[in-house]
């Protein structure tokens, strides 16, 4: 009998210890995925039980339905102000707080808490402090201004829901930026500022490039979050007023859970994956262009 | 000694093997557990392989089932109405070990049961409610009870109104029985009247003119007195769960949203439209009630009127203020009440369908259905009377329940809350509507109703 050459025991051994975490991946990750994606060639409702395959009939029903594209521009608009906020307003936070001081720690940690409260109690707090007679319409009345009508005004609503959620995750990226700012070598701004370089030409030509790589991941972060949002809708506005707060996986929701109809809910959710999929993957193309990776 | 590496092509076959090893096996897993919990195709065949009546097993079954009961709500009252319930059962069964209750928020109660539906693994019984039930019974995977009701001696199914028991027919087949009948009362702030000098709703219901109209004009007259900040508020929720309430007013304006038969949008009827434009006029233009997003709440003590379900008196049990009750008032079609009757049922594909079935059937005989009566009334006509009230600790006098209780269950003519087979998507559309062009400050309510139609007429002819 052959004898295992000692690559192949050692192969056998990895692929071994790595099996519990693949069988998780096939079992828990990749199976719904295949299930999902299957699902979505099938009309299923779930309280019947039917389960007919129409193969793309749930994609051609998406591409003809103007509500689904209203909804896609409503996550893309999420989006477009969840992610440039967060992304500048942690690393703001982080560069005004990045020294040694008792008041910049203690601000750290304001900022950093509502990370840690529970997004329901955070959420159900901000529904009360936005209704129409809450203490922020009590504040612009007292400055004299009209109250908005926060939860319920068309543009207003998804700038409410923006907003909080964005209070809510900026804590998290400025605590990912107060990490990356201290992989910036002192010695480099010290040699930019002896060279005459201004503290924002400093931070504009030596940290920006060096904390590129962070800035990199929180953005592939916070937008794949963006797309995941869903709790902070249910509990605010419920998607509402008409549909005007209803981001995809909102959405994906309504269709399987509330209207049954779990195949074109899957079909959705492989066309919010594929965006998610096809979004990440250009950032990291693009990342070549203007993430400095040292050397 | 020089070792060989394998190649790149036996690495992959390892991989591989291992990958495949890994869904066999998960593939048996589950495998195994669909053969365990597989639920028999009909009532019949369960009834066949688990009753124990009607077994033809020699050998006594053991008592070792355990019966999983969704619900919404189960504290207190309604605790101990059910924890009755279950000891009697378990006393009358030789199967059921144990009913285990598994209790859902009301906001992600369907969301959680249908997920199990969808997993083919529903609870043996569960509530429902009255505005999705449609969809629900016309699935086919409900248990019929009728022979499980006739297993029942003195269970009297008469005793139920035919228009109780419409909504869970399907075909021939009952497959739910309404447990709840709950009806609304219009609460009112005795403090607040007398603060702002005007008859309070009973003064005006002894002259004969306690309308719609009247109380919105003393609703109105409330605010501008400044003793209220808001004259009257539907307690159930406007704008969310949404227009579905407004049935508290449609019912006695003999307004619709659609036909019974759920074929035709009746929302831009003249009728609907009156209705609808007063409660409109009521928010926007004389700001006596609640505008959308506000939260409010009658226990508050600033608002003049409410009309909210009997079992809001146990909000107002140590508040700090005099209030009182009487009925929700007239419209042109006189005194209509609205109620809702929830309901509970066994599904099928449970693992117990039958011992389901029984329990459901047990928890509404007539001496059961008398213990629910401290939470919400009875559908049963029996026990919709003074006498049945009384014998629980309502929160009301026997005049107040005299006054205003016993007219909403005693009415000739009452409307059961709105239920349609396409109820989720009917009601999606129309709150979308109703958000977009009806709750806001230029509406023009006509041609939004018209709006409302124009969305849910696809929906009416499924």
């Amino acid at each position: 009998m052959k004898l295992m050459t000692l690559r192949q025991r050692e192969a056998i051994a990895g692929v071994l210890f790595v099996s519990p975490q693949l069988l998780g991946f096939f079992v828990f990750v990749l199976g719904p995925l295949v299930a999902v994606l299957t699902f979505g060639l099938f009309r299923w409702n779930i309280i019947f039980g039917e389960l007919d395959f129409i193969g793309l009939s749930n994609y051609r029903q998406m591409l003809g339905d103007p509500e689904v594209w209203e909804v896609a521009v409503t996550t893309v608009l999420f989006g477009s102000g969840f992610v440039p906020l967060t992304v500048l307003g942690g690393l703001g936070l982080a560069v005004a707080l990045n020294r040694q001081t008792k008041v910049s720690i203690a601000l750290r940690a304001a900022y950093f808490m509502p990370v840690v409260i529970s997004l329901a109690a955070w959420t159900i707090v901000w529904r009360l402090i936005l209704q129409p007679n809450g203490p922020l319409n009590a504040l612009l009345e007292l400055a004299g201004a009209s109250p908005i009508p926060w939860l319920r005004g068309p543009t207003f609503a998804l700038v409410s829901v923006i907003a909080v959620q964005v209070l809510k995750t900026l804590g998290y990226s400025m605590v990912l930026f107060l990490a990356a700012l201290q992989t910036v070598p002192s010695e480099l701004v010290e040699a930019a500022r002896v060279d005459g370089a201004s503290p924002i030409k400093s931070f504009r030509y030596v940290t920006v490039p060096l904390i590129a790589p962070f800035t990199f991941m929180v953005t592939v972060l916070l937008t794949i979050a963006s797309f995941k949002t869903f709790a902070l809708i249910h509990l605010l506005t419920m998607g509402g007023p008409g549909i005007e707060t209803t981001v995809m996986s909102y959405y994906i929701y309504v269709q399987g859970l509330q209207l049954f109809d779990m195949g074109y809910a899957s079909a959705l959710a492989t066309v919010l994956f594929s965006a998610v999929l096809a979004l990440t993957v250009i950032q990291f193309v693009l990342r070549r262009r203007w993430v400095f990776e040292g050397g | 000694m020089s070792v060989k590496a394998p190649s790149v092509s036996k690495r992959y076959r390892i991989v591989g093997l291992v990958a495949i090893l890994s869904l066999i096996l998960a593939a048996c897993a589950s495998e195994e557990e669909t053969t365990t919990t597989a639920a028999p195709e009909s009532v019949e065949e369960a009834t066949t392989t688990t009753a124990a009546p009607v077994t033809t097993t020699t050998e006594p079954l053991p008592r070792d089932v355990t019966i999983s009961f969704q619900n919404w709500y189960f504290q207190a009252t309604m605790k101990e109405a059910y924890d009755q319930y279950i000891a009697s059962f378990l006393a009358q069964n030789d199967r059921v070990i144990e009913v285990a209750v598994e209790t859902q928020p009301y906001p992600r109660y369907h969301d959680v049961l249908n997920v199990k539906l969808t997993a083919n693994q529903p609870p043996e019984v569960s509530w429902i409610n009255a505005s999705v039930g449609p969809q629900y019974v016309t699935s086919g995977r409900l248990v019929n009870l009728l022979p499980y009701i006739e297993q029942v001696e003195g269970f009297n199914l008469d005793d139920f109104p035919e228009d109780a028991l419409r909504p869970w027919m399907h075909g021939d087949e009952l497959v739910a029985l309404p447990f709840t009948n709950a009806n609304n009362v219009l609460y009112f702030n005795t403090e607040i009247f007398a603060a702002a000098g005007i008859p309070i709703p009973l003064e005006l219901q002894e002259q004969g003119n306690w309308t719609w109209e009247s109380l919105k004009d003393i609703a109105k007259q409330l605010v501008d007195s400044g003793a209220a900040e808001y004259g009257f508020y539907f307690n159930n929720g406007l704008y969310t769960p949404g227009w579905r309430n407004l049935i508290e007013i449609y019912a006695p304006y003999g307004a619709r949203p659609w036909s019974l038969d759920g074929k035709q949008c009746l929302f831009d009827s003249p009728e609907t439209i009156e209705a609808t434009q007063l409660v409109w006029d009521m928010v926007f233009v004389d700001a006596a009630h609640p505008g959308p997003s506000v939260a409010a709440d009658f226990a508050a003590g600033n608002i003049g009127m409410t009309l909210a379900r009997q079992n809001y008196v146990g909000r107002l049990r140590e508040v700090p203020f005099g209030w009182d009750v009487t009925v929700a008032p007239d419209g042109p079609a006189g005194y209509v009440p609205s109620l809702a009757q929830n309901g509970i049922v066994a599904w099928k594909d449970s693992e117990n369908p039958d011992l389901g079935a029984q329990f459901v059937v047990h928890t509404l005989t007539p001496e059961n259905a008398a213990i629910f009566s401290i939470n919400t009334p009875s559908p049963r006509r029996s026990l919709q009377n003074l006498e049945t009230l009384t014998q629980f600790p309502t929160g009301f006098t026997d005049e107040q329940l005299e006054r205003a209780v016993i007219p909403s269950l005693q009415a000739e003519s009452f409307e059961l809350e709105y239920y349609h087979p396409q109820y989720a998507a009917v009601d999606r559309e129309a709150k979308v509507v109703f958000d977009r062009q009806v709750w806001v400050e230029d509406a023009n309510v006509p041609e939004a109703m018209a709006a409302v139609c124009s969305n849910i007429d696809p929906l009416m002819t499924r």
